[in-house]
């Protein structure tokens, strides 16, 4: 029996009663009494309709508030305690399938896909490589514009880059040139596609650092497996040359690299960082006591102990012997002091074992934090080791800070509109981005019901980097009307728009990236891939 | 013919049922509360009735209250739709006057073998 018809039904009326509760963001109070009959109606029809899911949320919800008679509800609180259930009505009614069961899987590919930068200034081949290689579990950030294109490969260094070697306005070698005179110091595989494919263009691409060259027309066979011969390439590169076999965190090779990326970008975008020296209190008794592969042994644990506990922003290196480095990215010394007394603490607490004895290590740190001054690393490093110096002089388990000044840097703002006529993407879009959480600066995030309310608000001319996500399509002003204002102010820089488009609407992406906007996701999305995706951009250009 | 009367507050439930009835081939009126089931059961007489015992204003239960008291009425079958679903809930149900008990979630399936089973039984 097919029962879709009846589904959409349900799901029409949930988002009906969204619009009635939560449009025009104005407060409005709303009896529990009426939540209950809702959540009644909903547990009633969804279990017929066998939206198992929705059934089951809408049972809990109505057993959460069934003790809460008199209450009323703000809606904005409502909305917030009725999300799970429009989350779901809304992956429903856009996969028509059970899709609690598939959540992990997407979580999973998310937070280790590789990344790919591509470059094309054909647009349906665009979409065609950007479907295909996230079907294939890679993450894409697609552009047809060339011009902006080295920044942005600088400023995400992607897993892979691929370009097409005939656009017009800059063609790939010109591209190529410019990220080698960028001085490129990490190994990211570089993937040309060509139409032309005489012998000269190919040495020439090779010459201009190119890995791979593919003909037009392409074998999307061939393709993904040429890709993703690179990307397992990249990923053995990065782990063999750049590791230390004893402790398999980086060593120093790649220690000045990382170290003038966030040179770079703490003097461009005013984001601090950390640079943290650490070494194991009394090392040498151990090696002395216990002999030198227990000490290779301990060395070992407490990188992987260290390891566990940054994130994947921050660097771990080992600097020689027993001393270690971290590069915390985007974080000041109050942070990361708070982060090393926690390290210095629990490492303390880990009992080790040899040779029968039960031992307890601690360690000491130092720590600098660079704004931004054009620091070279050897003077960062030499401050990071005063300080360590002083930390062991203290008494040692303890980390001291290098800087001296007292003023904390306050936190920027980062200001995210959400235009979209739809109440249901409008509330998802909003939860997914309160539950994100920069390290350096605070989001201010406004919604709006279309375009031509957002210009009235004269949110545009807040100064200050503006991040927006775009529906395509709105009534009154639609979305394409509203980027190519944005864009074509002169400040247009400072506004990183995500366009929200149809998956069938190729015209509407091609205008959407011709006219500037720096990605698009096409609706349906999966809410977990969004997330992913808005977490992954908003870190680039906090 | 056998006319069948169904009383469910839940719009897109009551469309499902009726949809499922009418593709059967039965007769089926629809009513979105108990006191337009009451009105409806006054006028005709129907083989068999579907309540929802959650509906507002008159709920199922007050429907076969009243139609049970009705000497006119004694011979129509009813089936009863609760979430309820409780050993002494469906006993209660029974004892007023309903026939039958149906728990909810039913499948649309479920419903109409159920539906058939009854109207079968003589």
């Amino acid at each position: 029996m097919d029962l879709d018809k009846y589904k959409q039904l349900l799901f029409n009326k949930i988002k009906k009663q969204a619009i009635e509760w939560f449009e025009s963001g104005n407060q409005k109070s709303i009896p529990n009494e009426e939540v209950n009959r809702f959540l009644h109606s909903i547990k009633g029809t969804s279990g017929t309709l066998q939206l198992d899911g929705l059934f089951h949320i809408a049972s809990d919800l109505l057993d959460d508030i069934k003790e809460s008679k008199e209450k009323t509800w703000i809606n904005s609180e409502l909305s917030e305690y009725l999300y799970p259930l429009l989350q779901l009505s809304y992956e429903y009614e856009n996969f028509k399938q059970e899709v609690s069961e598939e959540l992990n899987p997407i979580i999973e590919r998310n937070e280790k896909a590789p990344l790919i930068h591509l470059i094309d200034d054909d647009v349906s081949m665009l979409i065609l490589l950007k479907d295909t290689l996230e079907e294939q579990g890679c993450m894409v950030l697609a552009n047809t514009d060339p011009v902006k294109a080295t920044n942005q490969y600088f400023d995400i260094l992607p897993d892979c880059l691929v370009i097409d070697l005939d656009i017009p306005a800059k063609n790939g070698f010109e591209i190529l040139q410019d990220i080698h005179e960028h001085n490129e110091k990490q190994f990211i595989p570089k993937v040309i596609m060509s139409a032309s494919q005489g012998r000269k263009e190919r040495i020439d691409a090779f010459k201009m650092g190119a890995d791979d060259f593919i003909g037009k027309p392409i074998d999307m066979e061939e393709f993904i497996v040429r890709v993703s011969r690179h990307l397992q390439r990249k990923r053995l590169f990065d782990q063999s040359v750049l590791i230390d076999e004893l402790t398999q965190v980086y060593n120093r090779k790649l220690l000045s690299a990382v170290y003038q990326r966030q040179l770079e970008n703490a003097s461009v975008r005013n984001n601090p960082f950390t640079i943290v020296m650490l070494d194991i209190d009394h090392f040498k008794k151990i090696n002395d006591t216990y002999g030198h592969s227990a000490g290779d042994r301990i060395l070992h644990h407490f990188a992987q102990f260290l390891s566990k506990h940054v994130t994947n922003e921050d660097t771990i290196f080992r600097y020689g012997g027993e001393e270690f480095v971290i590069i915390f990215s985007n974080t000041s010394y109050k942070e990361v002091q708070e982060k090393i007394n926690k390290l210095i603490k629990d490492y303390g607490m880990i009992e080790h074992e040899e040779k029968g004895h039960a031992i307890t290590l601690t360690f000491s740190a130092g720590l600098f934090t660079v704004f931004q001054e054009e620091i070279p690393l050897s003077d960062a490093i030499e401050k990071a080791d005063q300080a360590l110096y002083k930390a062991k002089e203290k008494g040692r388990a303890r980390v001291e800070i290098a800087n001296d000044f007292s003023k904390d840097t306050v936190k920027k703002k980062l200001y995210i509109s959400i235009i979209d006529d739809d109440i249901i993407i409008r509330t998802i879009l909003t939860k997914i981005l309160n539950n994100i959480t920069l390290k350096r600066a605070i989001l201010d995030i406004e919604v709006f019901e279309d375009g031509s309310k957002f210009m009235e608000k004269k949110r545009h001319e807040i100064q200050g980097t503006h991040f927006i996500l775009l529906d395509g399509v709105m009534p009154v002003m639609d979305g394409m009307e509203v980027l190519q204002k944005l864009k074509g102010l002169d400040r247009a820089n400072d506004f990183h728009i995500l366009m929200l488009t149809s998956r069938k609407g190729e015209n509407d992406i091609a205008r959407a990236l011709s006219l500037g906007a720096d990605d698009y996701i096409t609706k349906p999305f999966s809410v977990t891939e969004l997330q992913a995706r808005i977490q992954r951009l908003l870190q680039r250009i906090e | 013919m056998k006319k069948i009367l169904l009383a469910e507050d839940e719009e897109v439930l009551r469309m499902l049922i009726v949809d499922t009835m009418e593709d059967e081939g039965y007769q089926i009126d629809e009513a979105v509360d108990g006191k337009e089931a009451l009105e409806k059961i006054e006028e005709e007489d129907y083989d068999l009735l579907i309540l929802d015992y959650m509906m507002p204003q008159v709920t199922g239960i007050e429907v076969v209250e009243t139609i049970r008291k009705n000497p006119l009425k004694q011979e129509v079958k009813i089936l009863m739709l609760s979430a309820k679903n409780q050993q002494f809930e469906q006993e209660k149900i029974l004892d007023i006057g309903a026939d039958y008990f149906m728990s909810k979630p039913f499948s649309p399936l479920g419903l109409l073998d159920k539906v058939e089973e009854i109207i079968n039984e003589n």
